[in-house]
């Protein structure tokens, strides 16, 4: 990794670094009024799941779509790099801001569940697929602002993306692999789990390989 | 080094002209000696911020006047015979008028149609 | 010269939906300066695009620098200081922060040129980014860029929106950066003032052809407006390459684009006037007669 991609991703961690702060201290609080259980679970996350969205939804619209609009894009543009660079080392940039977060996060939320002696161990796998579906969230939606131009276009896809959690949340649910041992005291890892964990593992690799594929190669920028 | 020269941007002669003038006054005037070497064509275009083009035009025209002499490689020096060459300019005008008084008295114009004609053709070359 | 030109294009072709630059070739040669003038959506900015490799032609080549854009355009950039009145910085961070940026991605950031832009521009190194007028951004922009020395400069409407002291403050840098005969400027700007004064080349480019390219000065040679007077009844003998012609009675007012002496010479005595024309009358005739010729 030249210089200039280590400047860049800095870059991007700097001006970034208050958002990720903040996401940090949300998520985390959000951890503690889950830990009380019933009622305060239930808000905690519902606040905990908001924070992760709206942070990954976030680091894109600073990073990619406002850096666009706000036409800074065009200073990076000036720069000595071509634009397949630029593409590969927003994603980098992007990952790195995020990243972190969402280890800080997940790893919160899971030791939340395994420390907490009322919250059912059984909850574990389940916790753990919604934080990887969080991560392959913000890898499609990443995706997506590096390929789309229009404002309306990173409109639908964050408003879809959204209304995807929510789906994925019920429908994990209703899994019966997964529902059964919801509320055992210890967690199960089953095939149910892991077919599940391979679906966003792979979504994730993708959303992740195709800018390196088809916008890093285009010829035309601005 | 600044050099000093003005070149005005509502003057309707051309720039290069301008530039010429300037020289041609302070080597009339003894400021520039002969021998002294000029700003480079860069150096005067940097510090009247003006193209390279026209001062390039105006030491051309210059050198072609016998007013400075250009060294390649070396640089611009004005040139030995400089005064010179402005006498002699001198001495063609004074030329010039003399043949234009004759030729008036032959026209039987009078001092003042002279004056007129005279200052039509300073306007006209105004505009040139 | 053994020097690769600042900027080299050939035949350049790039089509969009309803605008298409059509066969544009130029070049400007090192130690030159070049003015880029033109109505808006000629296709200015797009050249200037293609110049910079942001933009790959649909047809002809594209070098700057002896580099082909927009393949090798990482390499270009190193000694490419682009200048756009489009462009901005990073919102949340100051200028001092850009300067840091900056210098430790070029090897050549010159910091105590820098320091004395800052103080000739009057911005400071503590201004954040988002409270600079628009003039002052640009000016931050131009210091970036100038305290690089870079080789060649593109400046996309440099002083667009300038009140006429920072105009000054500026074009005085630009000049600077010609004392070095390596060094090149290509910019394109509407205040033909200014492109008539420091340009070495000027190019007309409207609706996406590139309409004429010379020497400024000889720009200034070809072009004057002559005003005859014939008497009413009597025709004035023609003038090749008049451009225009208006009538007002006795009065005739010819545009000519290749003038000469020996031209005038049939016209003798109805000859009133011969002036000169400023770059921005050459401009303004050079684009009527061009969309004349096409038949607009």
């Amino acid at each position: 990794m030249n210089a200039l991609t280590r400047r860049l991703i800095s870059k991007d961690l700097y001006l970034q670094r208050g958002l990720i702060g903040i996401a940090i201290v949300a998520g985390l609080a959000s951890l503690v009024i889950a830990a009380e259980g019933r009622m305060r679970f239930n808000i905690g996350m519902l606040g905990w799941i908001t924070t992760v969205i709206a942070f990954g939804i976030m680091v894109t619209m600073f990073g990619v779509v406002n850096e666009r609009k706000e036409r800074s894009q065009l200073f990076v543009l000036s720069l000595p790099l071509s634009h397949g660079d630029y593409v590969r080392t927003k994603m980098l940039a992007l990952l790195a801001c995020y990243i972190p977060a969402w280890i800080v996060l997940s790893g919160g939320a899971v030791a939340l569940l395994l420390v907490m002696p009322n919250l059912p161990d059984g909850m574990v796998p389940y916790a753990v697929l919604l934080c990887v579906y969080m991560l392959a969230s913000f890898a499609v939606v990443l995706c997506g602002a590096l390929h789309i131009n229009s404002e309306g276009g990173m409109t639908a896809l964050i408003v879809v993306t959204n209304m995807c959690v929510s789906l994925f949340i019920f429908m994990t649910f209703a899994v019966p692999g997964i529902a059964k041992h919801f509320q055992g005291a210890t967690p199960v890892w089953n095939s149910a789990f892991w077919t599940v964990l391979a679906i966003e593992l792979l979504v994730f690799a993708l959303a992740i390989i195709l800018p390196y594929l088809v916008a890093a190669r285009r010829r035309d920028l601005h | 080094m600044h050099s000093g020269l003005n070149i005005s941007q509502t003057d309707a002669r051309p720039m290069y002209l301008q530039i010429m003038e300037q020289i041609r006054q302070r080597i009339a005037v003894g400021d520039w000696a002969p021998g002294q070497e000029l700003p480079s064509i860069r150096a005067l275009a940097a510090d009247l911020r003006v193209s390279v083009i026209t001062v390039k035009r105006a030491y051309l025209d210059l050198e072609s006047e016998g007013v400075i002499l250009t060294r390649h490689g070396k640089g611009s020096f004005v040139a030995e015979a400089a005064g010179l060459a402005t006498d002699l300019t001198e001495q063609k005008l004074g030329e010039h008028l003399a043949a234009a008084a004759d030729l008036a008295r032959q026209l039987g114009l009078d001092e003042e149609e002279l004056t007129t004609r005279l200052q039509r053709a300073v306007r006209n070359q105004g505009n040139q | 010269m053994n020097q690769p030109y600042a900027i080299e294009l050939c035949s350049v072709r790039k089509a969009f939906r309803f605008f298409t630059l059509d066969d544009v070739s130029l070049v400007l040669e090192p130690g030159q300066v070049m003015g880029f003038v033109g109505p808006n959506g000629a296709g200015k900015s797009t050249t200037i695009r293609l110049m910079m490799g942001l933009l790959a032609p649909d047809a002809g080549e594209v070098r700057v620098l002896g580099h082909a854009m927009p393949e090798y355009q990482a390499r270009a950039k190193r000694d490419i200081g682009f200048v756009s009145d489009q462009m901005q910085l990073f919102p949340h961070a100051t200028i001092g922060w850009h300067m840091n940026f900056v210098a430790s991605i070029y090897p050549q950031w010159d910091a105590g040129y820098a320091a004395k832009l800052i103080k000739r521009f009057n911005l400071r190194p503590e201004q954040n980014v988002q409270t600079l007028s628009h003039g002052e951004h640009v000016k931050a922009v131009l210091m970036l860029a100038l305290a690089r020395r870079p080789r060649l400069l593109i400046l996309d409407e440099p002083t667009s929106g300038f009140d006429p002291v920072a105009r000054q403050e500026v074009l005085t840098e630009f000049m600077d950066v010609l004392r070095d005969e390596d060094r090149s400027i290509l910019f394109s700007s509407h205040n033909t003032v200014d492109v008539e004064r420091i340009s070495d080349r000027i190019a007309f480019i409207d609706r996406g052809r590139l309409v004429d390219c010379s020497d400024k000065e000889d720009f200034l040679e070809r072009w004057r407006r002559i005003e005859l007077q014939v008497p009413t009844g009597s025709s004035p003998p023609d003038l090749p390459d008049v451009v225009s012609r208006a009538t007002d009675g006795q009065f005739v007012t010819l545009t000519t684009n290749r003038f000469s002496e020996q031209a005038l010479a049939p016209l003798g005595s109805a000859v009133r006037a011969v002036q000169r024309m400023s770059l921005e009358e050459i401009f303004v005739a050079t684009v009527f007669h061009h969309r004349e010729a096409l038949g607009q």
